[in-house]
């Protein structure tokens, strides 16, 4: 009788110890916080972004500069939606400009949301200004509202307008 | 809040007004009006506090405003109140909607040579191509 509620437990203590693995494997132990920073201050640092900014993917482009493509030149549609994973190099003028993370658009630009993924390079103004993690953007800028998620790299003159003034 | 002891910190309350220069050693939490220069470790302005002068500092969070230069070594977060007027030097920014800065934008490169270790870390891409040099790696969308 001893025998058979051994054999009955054995697997069970098994199978409580695979389980255990198992959620270690999928949820590892969280790495011990650096101790670059005294604990106070790691407060900052250490935080996740207090927002979270989608890749702009599941917006269908109505117009596209796709990736390996280089254009040069002037792009105008003001009530238009342009998508640059390529780079653009001259003149932009539409609704909104979306610059994907393999993108790069350097000259100027006018328009209403400027989302960048990836790098902008010379002057902008706009209403709206989306910076990701992992963007760049060095130049003038003027905008009415600006977003950056952290880890954006923003170099150049920043002014603030008003908003609704064109 | 995680602090332990206050030595080397301050918190300048809402209303209150000081000219002059501030220094110190740890984190100051700032909701009323300096004018003067602020030297910490980390700031925090609170949504009332204002600076008319220029900041210096490891890390900051800020909800309020400030009206001259503001240099940080590390994290510099500006909330949806925040107000800045003056040039930026920052290694990690973050922008809430509704911040607004007027004035120029610089990312800090003294973080990087204080730390010798990342130094060798940072040199290695300087080899490698720019990222967006390749883009035919990726898939279209």
């Amino acid at each position: 009788m001893d025998l058979f509620k051994m054999r009955r437990e054995t697997p069970a203590a098994e199978r409580e110890a695979a389980r255990s693995l198992e959620q270690l494997l999928v949820n590892p132990a969280p790495s011990p916080p650096s101790d670059e920073l005294p604990e106070s201050m790691s407060m900052i640092a250490n935080t996740p972004s207090s927002f979270d900014l989608k890749p702009a993917v599941g917006v269908r482009p109505e117009s596209l500069i796709a990736g390996g493509f280089h254009f040069n030149g002037v792009v105008k549609a003001p009530s238009d939606l342009l998508r640059v994973d390529g780079a653009l190099e001259g003149e932009v003028e539409v609704r909104v400009l979306i610059i994907g993370a393999t993108g790069s658009v350097s000259g100027q630009c006018r328009c209403d949301s400027l989302v960048v993924e990836g790098r902008f390079h010379g002057r902008a103004e706009c209403r709206e200004l989306q910076v990701h993690n992992g963007a760049v953007i060095d130049g003038e800028v003027i905008y009415a509202v600006v977003r950056a998620q952290r880890g954006a790299q923003m170099t150049g003159k920043y002014a603030h307008k008003k908003r609704g003034a064109s | 809040m995680a602090e332990t002891s206050s030595a080397g910190c301050a918190s300048i309350g809402e209303g209150v007004k000081l000219s002059g220069r501030l220094e110190l050693p740890g984190i100051v939490h700032i909701d009323g009006e300096i004018d003067g220069e602020v030297i910490a470790k980390e700031v925090r302005v609170g949504a009332s506090g204002r600076i008319k002068g220029s900041v210096n500092t490891a890390l900051a969070d800020i909800y309020g405003e400030i009206e001259k230069d503001v240099t940080v070594t590390e994290t510099l977060i500006l909330r949806s109140t925040a107000r800045v007027r003056g040039n930026i030097v920052y290694e990690i920014i973050e922008i809430e909607q509704g911040a607004t800065i007027e004035g120029e934008l610089k990312r800090g490169d003294a973080g990087k040579l204080a730390k010798g270790a990342k130094r060798d870390v940072m040199a290695i891409p300087a080899s490698t191509p720019a990222p967006s040099a390749e883009p035919g790696d990726e898939t279209p969308r």
